[in-house]
């Protein structure tokens, strides 16, 4: 080869050589831009990522990611809390577990009826469940289910909320309502009943004074019959009346007068008597419901308990007797009498129900005692009645607690006693039990302080002295 | 001369009820049965009357419309208020015009008994201005500084029902008024109450407040004719009873509640001056002309006016207004024991026991 064709050769190739170095500097200029890119897309991932677990955790919803078996893929901070698990316990779960039965199914029934075309059109959905908690305790809790594909295999997103806190909020709401209620029918029971005493007291003002009348007049005639009878005795002797004297016979022996004298006095007697019992009744129906008293009034219970009795007696008095020991000192108590009488009616009526329910060929027993000591007066309501069950001890104040029939019971009684006692009146009601043998309820009020008043006027008869 | 008693009802049947159980006392009682409140008040304009005895709810004229007038034109009856049910508004226009407040129904004979209790302790007072000063008392003066405190306490944001029943228990006045209105149904089924304090608990603030806002209570100072030296020693002599009453009666082992009915018949024992003072201030001539305020002086110058003594004032006031029968008993016997219907009373005897201890008594003893 020649020199000029070596040197030509060596130029070609020195130009290949720059050409292909410079396509190779372009080509790793290209590659080093877009690896710069590259890496920064992926730094924009790692972040979002790390954004998206972060609301995913601080989340406080519950957020359930599964697979199609429901087997959790990831389970955000929160389903860990409410779940009452650890860090990552839920992962590999299944997602029905916790739930109870019924809820288990309406959830699968919820995620069947799911389209995965149209992903998370379902969130404000939600309905309600029960969940467990790790120990098996049942809780209330919101629930919406998602699905959606992911490379080819159907998953589920479940968005869920526990709802303990509100259900409270509005079963307490719940019961305010029903009190409201309760005191509205007491408070027209009481408008009610002062209207039906002023119907029946005027009425009964003349009947009973009619009653009387004729008592007082019947006796009257009574004596001039027996003249008319000494009379007739004097006729007899002379033939000229005997026609009339035998007619006074025949009339006196048709109208039976001999019954008559014996029967009419008792009868009007009986009228009385019934009268007063009816006047007893409007009155007591009057004093139970105390219409428009609205305020702390101070009042005798010995007497408020006599009147609950009355008012009470059709509830009591085919299945118990009923006695009172009443503390002839008792101070006088200042409460809202309207509603310490519907305390002690709900005790009452409990107490017949308990004798009733442990049934039995006699008559129960409720006995009444009021006692007061160190400024408390109280009342206790003792019944021969089947006694609560250990079992219900701690439940028998919730409200809507109740093991009697719909109709008898509401469960709301001692829920609303117990409620006036301690709320209204800083009281104590509480009970003592004995299964087959009875219970006493016992209410415990504060008296009216009397002392004061006292130590003054003593202080005064002093310096009068 | 017969009574003259008036029924006012507009129920027909309650006014034959009432004809015929009454019937029986018709040589006793001259009655007439009167239908509603405006034939009633017709009735009285052209007849007069010693007792008057209405119904509350009637068209037109109403029970308390009549009363008002009634106590007006014929101040010196016996008004007794006998119905069903009454709403508390007419009720409380009530409280200066009747006296006593029985519900329906009512037990004829008790009722019968409490007027003519009334009218034998109204015959023992000879003057007709007396009669009329008693039977016209719609309240006592009550002193102006008390009256503000019970005020105070019944109006403020923390009133206490606990500080007006020591109030009310502290002066004649007020404890004389409350417990009429408690012993009689005005407000409720009316239950025999010994002691004021008890009777404020039992009606309760929701009665209290408007009795003292509507001026149910009136204070000396609003009494014009009143004899202001009189009043001040009747209210200090009233107040020092009370003490020793309490203290004989507590001494003696009486039961609680009588220890509470001798307290209040000290308290209530000179009512019946408050009556003359606040009505006849010139009957006391002898403090005009510079004479000394001491109770014999009093009871003195009292029986020269009127031929009777405060005692007999009061203990007509007491069963007007249907006060406890002991208490009665007491204010109406205390200068005269032995006649007293139980001279052995433990109430009494605890009122003679006060006026013994108060100097009340050695006057008289040596009189
Ligand atoms: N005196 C009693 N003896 C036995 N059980 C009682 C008695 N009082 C209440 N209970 C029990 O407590 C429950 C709740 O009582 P309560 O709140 O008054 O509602 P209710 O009477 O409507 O059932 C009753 O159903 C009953 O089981
Ligand atoms: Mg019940």
């Amino acid at each position: 080869m020649d020199i000029g064709t070596l040197e030509k050769r060596l130029a070609r190739e020195k130009a290949a050589r720059s050409e292909a170095e410079a396509l190779l500097e372009a080509k790793s200029r290209e590659l080093y831009l877009s690896n710069k890119e590259l890496l920064k897309a992926s730094q924009t991932l790692i972040g979002q990522s790390q954004q998206l677990n972060a609301i995913f955790d601080q989340a406080l919803t519950v957020i359930l990611l599964a697979d199609g078996d429901g087997t959790i893929q990831r389970a955000n901070r929160s389903a860990e809390m409410t779940f009452g698990r650890e860090a990552g316990e839920l992962k590999s779960t299944n997602l029905y577990d916790l739930l109870d039965q019924n809820s288990r199914e309406a959830a699968a029934e919820m995620e069947r009826r799911r389209d995965p075309a149209k992903k998370f059109t379902a969130v404000g959905n939600m309905q309600e469940m029960v969940g467990l908690r790790a120990d098996g305790t049942p809780f209330p809790l919101e629930l919406a289910v998602s699905v959606f594909e992911l490379e080819g295999k159907r998953h589920g997103v479940w968005i869920t909320r526990d709802i303990t806190a509100r259900k409270e909020a509005q079963e307490k709401q719940l019961r305010l309502e029903q009190e409201l209620r309760q005191s509205q029918k007491l408070e027209s029971l009481g408008t009610l009943a002062s209207g039906i005493a002023h119907e029946i007291n005027t009425p009964i003002q003349y009947i009973n004074d009619n009653a009387h009348f004729l008592k007082e007049s019947f006796a009257d005639l009574m004596s001039v019959l027996q003249a008319y009878d000494v009379l007739l005795q004097k006729a007899d002797a002379h033939d000229q009346f005997k026609e009339q004297t035998g007619a006074v016979r025949a009339n006196a022996e048709a109208a039976d007068v001999d019954f008559l004298k014996e029967e009419i006095p008792s009868s009007i007697e009986q009228t009385l008597d019934g009268i007063e019992r009816i006047s007893k009744i409007v009155t007591a129906v009057k004093e139970f419901s105390h219409p428009g008293t609205t305020e702390m009034t101070a009042i005798d219970l010995n007497q408020a308990i006599e009147t609950t009795l009355s008012v009470t007696r059709n509830e009591w008095k085919y299945v118990a007797e009923t006695t009172t020991d009443f503390d002839a000192d008792l101070p006088m108590v200042p409460c809202l009498p309207g509603d310490i009488n519907q305390v002690i009616m709900n005790l009452i009526v409990n107490a017949a129900h308990a004798i009733e329910s442990k049934g039995g060929e006699n008559l129960g027993k409720i006995a009444i005692k009021t006692s007061h000591a160190d400024g408390q007066v109280s009342v206790s309501i003792t019944d021969s009645g089947c006694g609560i069950p250990e079992a219900n001890r701690g439940q028998i104040f919730d409200p809507f607690f109740t093991t009697k029939e719909v109709g008898k019971g509401t469960g709301q009684g001692l829920s609303i006693a117990f409620n006036i006692v301690a709320q209204k009146h800083d009281g104590t009601l509480s009970f003592t039990t004995e299964e087959g043998v009875g219970t006493t309820f016992t209410i415990t009020l504060p008296a009216v302080q009397a002392s004061g008043v006292k130590a003054e006027t003593e202080a005064e008869t002093k310096e009068a002295v | 001369m017969s009574a003259r008693v008036v029924f006012v009802d507009d129920e027909p049947n309650i006014l034959r009820g009432l004809q015929r159980t009454f019937r029986r006392l018709r040589n006793e009682w001259d009655m007439d049965f009167l239908d509603g409140g405006e034939a009633a008040l017709k009735h009285l304009s052209e007849n007069p009357a010693d007792v008057i005895v209405s119904d509350m709810r009637m068209p037109g004229v109403d029970g308390a419309q009549f009363l008002t007038e009634a106590a007006q034109t014929h101040p010196e009856t016996l008004r007794i208020i006998l119905s069903g049910e009454a709403d508390r508004e007419m009720t409380f226009r009530t409280v200066g015009v009747s006296h006593q407040f029985l519900p329906k129904p009512c037990n004829t004979d008790s009722l019968c008994e409490k007027i003519r209790r009334c009218l034998a302790a109204k015959s023992k007072l000879p003057h007709a201005d007396l009669q009329i000063a008693a039977s016209g008392t719609a309240s006592l003066p009550v002193s102006e500084e008390t009256l503000q405190t019970l005020k105070a306490a019944v109006e403020g944001a923390s009133s206490s029902l606990e500080d007006a029943a020591d109030i009310f228990a502290s002066e004649p006045g007020l404890a004389a008024k409350i417990l009429q209105l408690a012993n009689s149904a005005y407000f409720g089924i009316g239950q025999s109450v010994n002691s004021p304090a008890e009777a404020v608990r039992l009606l309760g603030s929701d009665i209290i407040k408007p009795l003292v806002d509507k001026g149910c209570f009136k204070s000396a100072a609003a009494t014009p004719a009143l004899n202001t030296a009189v009043f001040d020693h009747t209210l200090t002599q009233a107040k020092s009873m009370a003490a020793l009453a309490q203290k004989a009666a507590s001494e003696a082992q009486a039961s609680s509640t009588q220890i509470e009915l001798a307290r209040v018949a000290g308290l209530l024992h000179n009512i019946g001056r408050l009556v003359i003072c606040s009505n006849f201030p010139n009957c006391y001539s002898d403090l005009e002309s510079g004479g000394a305020v001491e109770p014999a002086g009093l009871d003195q110058q009292e029986e020269q006016a009127f031929n009777c003594t405060q005692a007999d004032v009061g203990g007509y006031l007491a069963l007007l207004w249907g006060l406890p029968d002991a208490v009665c008993t007491a204010i109406a016997h205390q200068t005269t024991p032995d006649t007293a219907p139980d001279p052995r009373d433990a109430v009494l005897l605890a009122l003679q026991a006060a006026r013994q201890a108060g100097g009340e008594g050695h006057e008289e003893a040596a009189a």
